[in-house]
């Protein structure tokens, strides 16, 4: 008998046999989240200077001042999200929404201006958008047509009662100066319009810029799903060979903390690649984290860390649901149900700001969301102790619930 | 130098597999152990083999009590459990890599156990491309590692054929002619040829029964 060193030799055996198909595999995975990242930031980078919502307009627009309220909105209006607004008929307006040509679309009513000049102001814009459309881009195309809407509507108010009041008072000779003048204040109020606020960028996970947060999430929704890929490394393993370990005195402790030893090294030099080709892609300048502007890759060293003992944790839930699960169809179900409602919940898909309160507490209490918080603080440079320890806790956790599993299972196997 | 049981129980919750199970078996010889699906036959090894917790009883051999010497237990009790002990992906001199160093390995395939049992032709070969007869014969040059005193098979010949069959109970003729101790779980005919001596393992409790060849009263007895 040649006791524990044998045991860990064999694990490491087996996972090197493995270690070429799993490497295929994590490839596979950086070049599909490397593009989803590539994508992701390139909408960042549009809706940051380039996206333009287009929006129809509907209905007459002949009148000169509604025509000239919507061209000023359209050629002067400086703020960060631009809107176009293209006039055309109704059934066009439908069929580009379907397509989704158009963001939305607006409908001006007949005799909308006269209603405006009798001081109806019965005849509303309508603005046609679609209900399930609740997205960011949607929220804020709604509020660009109200502000459209008001706009227009508002400014011609101001321009027909100023008229009338001047005719009223027998100074329509003046009327003309006077239409300028209010024009002109209402072309400064719309160009300082993007001064009358501030942008300010909180971050969108937890003080994370935008690269940050998804550098993060891609670190532990990969160290999710390594769980599925190392499957080849378990379900091979049948009951007779830890029968004869513990008749040849490796129990369940010995047992358990080879094999896991070998599942880590096998996540670890997957981590391993995968930050190599983070170093790679920084280095290059393609992405540039937020939190690490000007200091190149040095940063990654702090980041090492936390995802080590991030992937150390996986790698034992991983484990574990491996020995509580057998089989091969149910045992990948249960690794890919974990891994996918773990991330949701710990705010890897979603940063947790989206979800309530209650919901965003137990994400970070989740092994996901504990791993998760404790990458966050390597990205931004403080990893701190109080992140760690949830991390730690469930490692040994984990690794004590494995043992109790094999250690049961060796005791009631099959009982024949 | 022979082995005795002597009172073993065990229960799973409120289930009573092993009521007191008592055995002697001398030195050099083969007993089988015959009973029906889930008589508690794996149980009774793999508590012998030290796999499970006895509730009671002892295994005694040269005077000490095995389950409670695991130390003694591991080098005096080699055990070839139902399934095949092995790593699949891995090859034969891989697996018994596990169990032997360099030296011992090299003396074993020269002349030693390992050639007896044919080993030697397939040490190359993955588990996984291996017939049930190479994996068995090389399941039990696992369980041989220390040359044990007992070994302990449970049910060593399922689903084997002829040739393999007589390939391993050549061996064990060898390794009882010197000494060993054979303690086999079976339901196969040719198995109990080999044994010295039958029991029955029926209610928890080991009866002794006489193999005569005639399956009819075996099966009658097992019910």
């Amino acid at each position: 008998m040649r006791g524990w060193c044998s045991w860990f030799g064999m694990q490491m055996k087996r996972m090197l046999r493995f270690l070429p198909v799993l490497l295929v595999s994590v490839a596979a995975t950086i070049g599909i989240l490397g593009l989803c990242a590539a994508l992701l930031l390139q909408s960042e980078s549009s809706r940051e200077g380039k996206h333009r919502f287009r929006i129809g307009m509907v209905g007459n627009l002949s009148d000169s001042y509604l025509g000239f309220g919507i061209s000023m909105v359209q050629a002067l209006d400086d703020s960060r999200f631009m809107v176009e607004l293209l006039p055309m008929e109704e059934a066009e307006a439908v069929r580009s929404f379907r397509r989704g040509e158009i963001s939305s679309y607006m409908q001006v009513p007949d005799g909308l201006l006269d209603s405006i000049v009798y001081g109806r102001n019965d005849k509303p814009i309508t603005y046609v958008g679609s209900e399930g459309q609740k997205g960011i881009e949607s929220i804020l195309g709604e509020e660009l047509a109200d502000m459209v809407s008001v706009l227009v509507t508002r400014s011609q108010s101001a321009i027909f009662g100023m008229q009338q009041i001047m005719g009223e008072y027998g100074r329509q000779a003046e009327t003309a100066a006077v239409t300028d003048q209010l024009n002109l204040r209402l072309f400064n109020a719309v160009l300082n319009r993007a001064g009358l606020y501030m942008l300010e960028e909180l971050g969108v996970s937890e003080g994370l810029s935008t690269t940050g947060y998804y550098l993060g999430a891609f670190l532990v929704l990969f160290l999710l799903l390594l769980g599925i890929y190392g499957s080849p490394f378990f379900i091979r393993r049948g009951r007779a060979l830890p029968e004869l370990m513990k008749s040849r005195g490796i129990g369940a402790f010995g047992q358990v903390v080879g094999e896991y030893t070998a599942y880590a090294c096998m996540n670890l030099v997957c981590l391993l690649i995968v930050f190599q080709a983070l170093e790679i892609v920084v280095q290059s300048g393609f992405v540039e984290i937020g939190e690490w502007e000007l200091q190149g890759v040095e940063p990654l060293s702090a980041l090492y860390g936390t995802a080590f003992a991030a992937a150390l944790m996986l790698s034992a839930m991983q484990f574990w649901l491996y020995e509580l699960v057998t089989g091969v169809v149910g045992s990948m179900m249960v690794q890919f149900i974990c891994a996918v409602s773990m991330a949701y919940l710990g705010g890897i898909f979603y940063p947790a700001n989206f979800f309530p309160e209650t919901m965003r507490s137990i994400g970070g209490i989740l092994p996901a969301g504990a791993a998760f918080g404790y990458v966050r603080g390597g990205i931004s440079g403080e990893p701190s102790l109080k992140a760690a320890a949830p991390v730690f806790l469930y490692l040994f956790l984990f690794l004590g619930l494995s043992v109790l599993t094999r250690g049961l299972k060796l005791e009631r196997g099959k009982q024949g | 130098m022979g082995i005795e049981l002597a009172g073993i129980q065990k229960s799973y919750g409120k289930k009573r597999v092993l009521e007191n199970v008592s055995l002697k078996v001398g030195e050099g010889s083969c007993v089988g152990i015959l009973g029906g699906n889930g008589c508690g036959k794996s149980t009774l090894l793999s508590i012998l083999a030290g796999v499970r917790r006895a509730d009671g009883g002892s295994f005694l051999y040269c005077g000490k009590d095995l389950l409670k010497n695991s130390s003694l237990r591991a080098k005096a009790v080699g055990y070839v459990p139902q399934g095949d002990a092995l790593a699949e992906e891995l090859t034969a001199w891989d697996n018994l890599r596990l169990w032997y160093d360099r030296v011992a390995l090299r003396e074993e395939l020269e002349g030693g156990v390992l050639e007896l049992l044919g080993v030697s032709e397939f040490l190359k070969v993955p588990v996984r491309k291996m017939s049930g007869g190479m994996k068995k014969r090389l399941s039990i040059a696992c369980a041989v590692v220390g040359r044990p005193a007992v070994l302990l098979l449970d049910e060593p010949s399922a689903a084997l054929d002829l040739a393999c069959k007589e390939r391993i109970y050549d061996y064990f003729r060898r390794y009882k002619n010197k000494g060993g101790i054979l303690l086999m779980t079976t339901h196969d005919m040719q198995d109990m040829e080999l044994c010295d001596k039958c029991c029955l393992l029926k209610e928890g409790t080991l009866q002794p029964y006489e193999y005569d060849g005639d399956i009819h009263r075996l099966a009658r007895c097992l019910q």
